[in-house]
């Protein structure tokens, strides 16, 4: 059975009078954003959480550093670097689970992907609005969730593969979002850079050639 | 300059009696660490009256004004006092308070917290480094001159009995304290309102998380500055 577990990003993640894409960027706008995420599952499952502040801020830290460090100078690479960087995101929370599940209703059903993994699905769909949203005011784009989205078998083989390997997030994360996954180099901007992917076909290239 | 000083005597009274209330707190704090392994060795009656002492400490400790976050008005008065909006003498007292508040946070996440902080110390360095900013100092450079001249003073000491750290951690958590309260003056908002009493603990957090450059700053004014402004557009 398909789900819509998509909620509209603009009604929860809005930035007010800061565009989204710097308002992300801020320690107050994303715990302020985060704990509106989890009390709208909460409300729309009936799932009790209970969420860690401290982990919170150290999922703050490591993607802006991690941010930081492969943010791209050209402009053409600011699309790509969108989704990278909401997969960054994935990656931290997945690392430093601020999320614990304190009860599930009497009537959860587990095949439903929010219920199979509360945390993973609050995680990735905080990291799909915010996505959404820049893409949104920056780039005047929809996002499109794929329909696998909702496929709990998706999910199951998701959390068993972040969970081995927290790299695999981001790459989980663009596939969901539609774009193409880069499943051999996840957590490596340059491979999706122009100068990256050139790169790359001139490698082939050589490699053909020789 | 003369006008500071006659500032600094107004509250020469105050301060030295909030350090003497804050040490009571911590010292009334200490039994609690202490005592409860051995108290089970004690005879009946005599166990009895040491648990009694216990509950007493912790009651005072409780109910000691100084346990409070530092109020709106003292936020308020300290934020403008950093940014020049408000004399340096008014200003000393609240920055003050915010400053021992983000260093007291600080501490109390370490795991043997038993440390007294010192507002009277931290005062009179602020007074001192304010005095000596210039006057056309940006108020991340008058932040970082406030922290740098806090650096190296006593603002902390380690309480009798308390276990804890080296000298070098010691050092390391009162930077980090200084660099919390270093992003909440500098941090972007529009108001200063109830949500500032998070923020202040959100900047403890962040700074414990993310302030190893900052520290690493102390020294070199400027990028201290610039370091505490790159990372308080981040808050």
């Amino acid at each position: 059975m398909s789900r819509d577990l998509t909620i509209a990003a603009s009604t929860k993640l809005d930035g007010g009078a800061v565009p989204a894409s710097k308002a992300i960027r801020r320690l107050r706008w994303f715990i302020t954003a985060f704990e509106r995420q989890v009390d709208q599952t909460a409300i729309a499952t009936g799932i009790s959480f209970d969420v860690s502040q401290t982990a919170l801020v150290q999922v703050f830290a490591e993607w802006i550093r991690a941010f930081d460090a492969q943010k791209p100078a050209a402009d053409d690479d600011r699309r790509a670097y969108v989704g990278f960087a909401a997969g960054l995101m994935l990656r931290a929370l997945m690392r430093r689970a601020p999320l614990t599940v304190l009860s599930f209703p009497p009537d959860a059903d587990h095949a439903d992907p929010r219920y199979f993994w509360p945390e993973g699905y609050v995680y990735t769909q905080f990291c799909l609005d915010g996505r959404g949203l820049v893409l949104k005011q920056d780039f005047d784009e929809s996002q499109e969730v794929i329909a696998a989205y909702s496929d709990v078998e998706v999910w199951w083989s998701f959390k068993e593969n972040a969970q081995e390997d927290t790299n695999l997030a981001i790459a989980y994360l663009e596939m969901f979002a539609g774009d193409e996954p880069h499943w051999s180099t996840p957590s490596n901007f340059f491979c999706r850079t122009t100068k990256g992917l050139s790169r790359i076909a001139d490698v082939s290239r050589a490699s053909l050639g020789a | 300059m003369g006008e500071l000083r006659v500032g600094l005597v107004t509250t020469s009274f105050v301060l030295p009696l909030r350090d003497a209330a804050r040490g009571a707190r911590s010292i009334a704090a200490l039994p609690e660490r202490l005592l409860p392994p051995p108290d089970e060795f004690l005879p009946g009656p005599l166990r009895g009256v040491v648990r009694g002492a216990v509950d007493k400490a912790r009651e005072a400790r409780e109910h000691t004004v100084f346990h409070k976050r530092p109020t709106l008005r003292q936020m308020f008065a300290a934020y403008d006092g950093l940014h020049g909006t408000m004399t340096d003498v008014e200003a000393v007292g609240p920055v003050a308070i915010i400053i021992a508040y983000a260093i007291e946070r600080t501490l109390a996440r370490q795991p043997d917290p038993g440390y007294l902080v010192s507002e009277t110390v931290v005062a009179f360095c602020t007074a001192e480094a304010l005095r000596n900013a210039p006057e056309d100092a940006t108020p991340s450079e008058r932040v970082a001159r406030v922290l740098e001249a806090l650096q190296s003073a006593p603002v902390i000491t380690r309480l009798p009995g308390a276990g804890g750290g080296s000298i070098v951690d010691d050092q390391r958590h009162l930077e980090l304290g200084l660099v919390a309260a270093g992003l909440w003056f500098l941090a972007d908002r529009g108001a200063i309102d109830a949500d500032d009493e998070r923020v202040l603990d959100l900047c403890v957090a962040f700074a414990a998380e993310g302030g190893s450059e900052a520290c690493e700053a102390f020294g070199e004014t400027d990028r201290l500055a610039s370091t505490l402004e790159h990372m308080a557009a981040m808050i």
